[in-house]
Order: structure tokens, then C-alpha cells, then sequence
């Protein structure tokens, strides 16, 4: 019985996946990427873990 | 005997719902407190929240599913102090009623109600209940998964873990609690083999399940934001990000071994004003538990330790959870600063070790030190109530 809710998880996560990543890439030119460079040692904003 | 037990339950279950709606009322009447400022690291997640909805890339060294509970709440109600607290409240008042359920499977209601009613009285639990943070809703989602783990269901167990990962990461420790607890579920006497077999199993059902929601989840995010190639890249850059924040030494920093001693509490939020020579608080978010819980700890830990070895699933569950819980935070103590407040992921297991030490002393024993809790809770509410007269 585990197999087969590791099977039905599986399918919904795979949904969900595929779903969203083909609509990020539809929209894909309409977000921005503003991560800055990782410098070790300047953990920068949101250093708390 | 039965007519007794019976009645106790009738009378569990006619006060857990009064008693989560009064801690539900107090975080309402507070949640607008400040309004124009942030509590703590709420200066961190707010913005965050709000990145998310501008589609910018911020706060990657966590993942993002706190924020985006908090993010959907300023989308819902607008972008005020209500709206960012909303998801805590939520999560934090759930939490009470998940441990009551969790508590009343594994050992019943009167312990359930014990529990429940000290952690809705916990002062850490409160405060960080109330505010736009991430380890309630972490915590929360990791006292479902525990419900999910006891009936058996290891893989929605694990899913739900992933969950709580994808507000917290560091509640991947439970996946390490659900092996040893299925390990010590074994009755006494069954072979080693057997017994470590077992363990494996569960670990594996869990361990994937967790792993394939949270990679999953945490992938959803980076290819709607563009933030990494892959999971695998973001979970990488986490690793970078906490192990570039140094260690102080010890004398520097409240390491875990000192969480359940006492220690000066954190001031989170505070306003004052001057009367005299004194200053006067009004507000009082503060960064410290319950002490007439915590130190609660060295009598009802060892008391438990009897139960661990008869293998009752109450006292394995929770006393793994807190061990393993408070190794791994000394673990990364060695690395990297730690807050006490982390001390949030065992603080519920805290709260049942406690509730089942309790129930074996008469009932005015059981008042008495329940008073002495409230009391500490009332006194260090975050409006401080010695002043609401003027």
C-alpha cells in the first residue's frame, strides 16, 4: 500500500511540476531575476537561518 | 472508573475548542501591534512576501512557502501588519489543535488537553505565533506529518515533512525522527536486524516523499522566477549561505545547551516611555519561552526515560523529537549561529513530556502549576498588561 501512495504522489507532484514550469516558461519574459552574486562570507540580507 | 474516564473526555473535548478560540481572540487583538513596523525578522520575510508578488528573486537561502503564505495574505487582504501575521496565526493556532489530535492517538485526552493547554500558553510559541516569520508554520505542518507517521502513512507523512521543509529546511530532522521512532516502535526483544529493517523502510517512504515534494516545490519556484537552473543548484547555494555565516565563540553567542536554563530574554519589539528615573513598556514582543514550562524539562525528560523503554509510542515520539532535535541545533552551533528560538521545533514535544509528567499528580497540583504558567504568560504578553490602565 505504500508503493502505491508513493506512486499517487509521484503523479501529483509530476502534475504539478510540468504544470507549472510550461507556464513559467510561457510567461517566462515577464519576471525579472535580481539574485546577486553569492560572496562568501557577506551573507547580506536574510542572514538568519 | 469508566464513568470518570468518560466524563474527563466529554470534558477535554467541551474545553480544547474555548481554549483555542481564546489563544485565536488574543492574536487577533494583538496582530495589529505594531502596525507600521516590523517585529524581529519580519523585516526580512515581509519584503520577501512582497518580492514574490513583484516577481523579483529575494531571501533564496530559505525556501519560499512561509513567504508565499505570506505573500497570498497581502494579495488577499492588502499589505498591512493583519495581512503579513495572518499565516503564523493560523499555523500557530492549528498547531494547538494538531498536538491535541496527535496526543489524543498516542496517549489520551486528558494528556492531549494538558498538552495542548501548554502550548497555547507557551510564551515563545506565542510570540513567534504572531509574528511573519517562518518556524511556526514550519513546525505546525511538522505536527501533520507526525499525525500522518503514527496511523501508518508513511508516504503522506513524508509529503507533508516536504512541506514543512519548503517553509523550513532545517525540519528535514524529522525525517531522522520518523526512522529511530519506527526503530523504537519495535516491541522489546525483537531482533536488532529486524528492528534496524524496519527503520530503513520507513526512512526510505518518508525520506523520498519528503525529497520529491520539496526538490518539487522548491523547482516550481525557481523556474516561475528564473532564481536557479535547477533545485539542486538552489539547494547548493543554501549550504554556501549557512556555512559562510561564522561561528561565534561560545562565550559570544546563547548556544542550544544554555535553551533550558534560562537566559536574558531577546527583545523582538519593544516601546517605552520614560516615568521618573524608570521607563515604562507597553509593548513587549520578547524572544523567550515559558520558563514554568521549560525548566519543566529536567524533571519530565528523565520521568519519560521508564516509558521509552516500555516502548510507549507517546514518550518515544517526543522524546526522539526533542533529542534529535536539540543535538542537531548543538550540531549546527559548531558551524554557524544559532537563535533560541529554534528551540520552537521541540517546544510542542516539550509541552506533551511535561502534560504526561503532570497527569500523575493530583488535580491541585495540576492547577496550581497550571496558574504559575498562565501567569508567566500574561506577564510577558506582548502588550504589556500592567499598563492597559494608563
Amino acid at each position: 500500500v505504500q508503493w502505491k501512495r508513493l506512486a499517487i504522489l509521484v503523479v501529483i507532484v509530476l502534475s504539478i511540476l510540468v504544470v507549472s514550469v510550461t507556464w513559467a516558461r510561457i510567461r517566462g519574459s515577464h519576471t525579472h531575476r535580481t539574485l546577486p552574486a553569492f560572496i562568501p562570507g557577506t551573507p547580506g540580507v536574510g542572514d538568519r537561518l | 472508573v469508566t464513568t470518570t474516564a468518560g466524563g474527563r473526555n466529554v470534558a477535554a473535548r467541551h474545553i480544547i475548542g474555548p481554549l483555542v478560540l481564546a489563544i485565536l481572540g488574543a492574536h487577533i487583538a494583538i496582530c495589529n501591534m505594531p502596525g507600521n513596523a516590523f517585529v524581529f525578522d519580519e523585516a526580512y520575510y515581509v519584503p520577501a512576501a512582497r518580492s514574490l508578488i513583484a516577481g523579483e528573486v529575494s531571501n533564496v537561502e530559505h525556501p519560499p512557502l512561509a513567504k508565499a503564505l505570506i505573500a497570498l495574505s497581502i494579495r488577499a487582504f492588502g499589505d498591512h501588519a493583519f495581512a503579513w501575521r495572518l499565516p503564523s496565526i493560523v499555523a500557530g493556532t492549528l498547531g494547538i489543535v494538531l498536538l491535541y489530535l496527535l496526543t489524543v492517538r498516542l496517549s489520551g485526552r486528558k494528556t492531549a488537553l494538558l498538552a495542548a493547554f501548554l502550548l497555547s500558553f507557551e510564551s515563545l510559541w506565542f510570540v513567534h505565533s504572531s509574528v511573519a516569520m517562518l518556524d511556526i508554520v514550519a513546525v505546525s505542518l511538522g505536527l501533520w506529518a507526525l499525525l500522518f507517521l503514527v496511523r501508518g502513512d508513511w508516504v503522506w507523512a513524508g509529503a507533508v515533512m516536504g512541506l514543512s521543509m519548503l517553509a523550513k529546511e532545517t525540519m528535514v530532522v524529522l525525517v531522522g525522527v520518523a526512522a529511530v521512532y519506527a526503530f523504537l516502535q519495535c516491541p522489546p526483544g525483537t531482533p536488532a536486524r529486524h528492528a534496524a529493517r524496519q527503520a530503513a523502510t520507513v526512512c526510505f517512504f518518508v525520506g523520498v516523499s519528503a525529497f520529491i515534494v520539496f526538490m518539487a516545490g522548491l523547482q516550481v519556484y525557481d523556474s516561475a522566477y528564473g532564481a536557479f537552473p535547477t533545485a539542486f543548484h538552489h539547494v547548493a547555494r543554501m549550504f554556501r549561505h549557512n556555512r559562510a555565516i561564522a561561528a561565534p565563540p561560545p562565550s559570544d553567542a546563547l548556544h542550544p545547551i544554555q535553551w533550558l536554563s534560562g537566559f536574558t530574554p531577546i527583545g523582538y519589539f519593544v516601546t517605552s516611555t520614560p516615568v521618573g528615573s524608570l521607563r515604562r513598556v507597553y509593548i513587549q514582543y520578547m524572544g523567550q519561552p515559558n520558563l514554568v514550562i521549560v525548566l519543566l524539562a529536567w524533571l519530565a525528560l528523565p520521568f519519560s526515560m521508564p516509558l521509552v523503554k516500555r516502548r510507549d509510542p507517546n514518550a518515544v515520539l517526543h522524546v526522539v523529537l526533542f533529542l534529535m532535535s536539540l543535538a542537531f541545533y548543538i550540531g549546527v552551533a559548531f558551524t554557524r549561529i544559532t537563535y533560541p528560538y529554534y528551540m520552537l521545533a521541540w517546544i510542542p514535544s516539550l509541552c506533551v513530556l511535561v502534560a504526561v509528567f503532570l497527569a500523575q499528580f493530583p488535580r491541585a497540583v495540576i492547577v496550581t502549576y497550571g496558574v504559575g504558567v498562565v501567569l508567566w504568560f500574561l506577564f510577558w504578553f506582548p502588550r504589556n498588561l500592567l499598563t492597559l490602565g494608563g
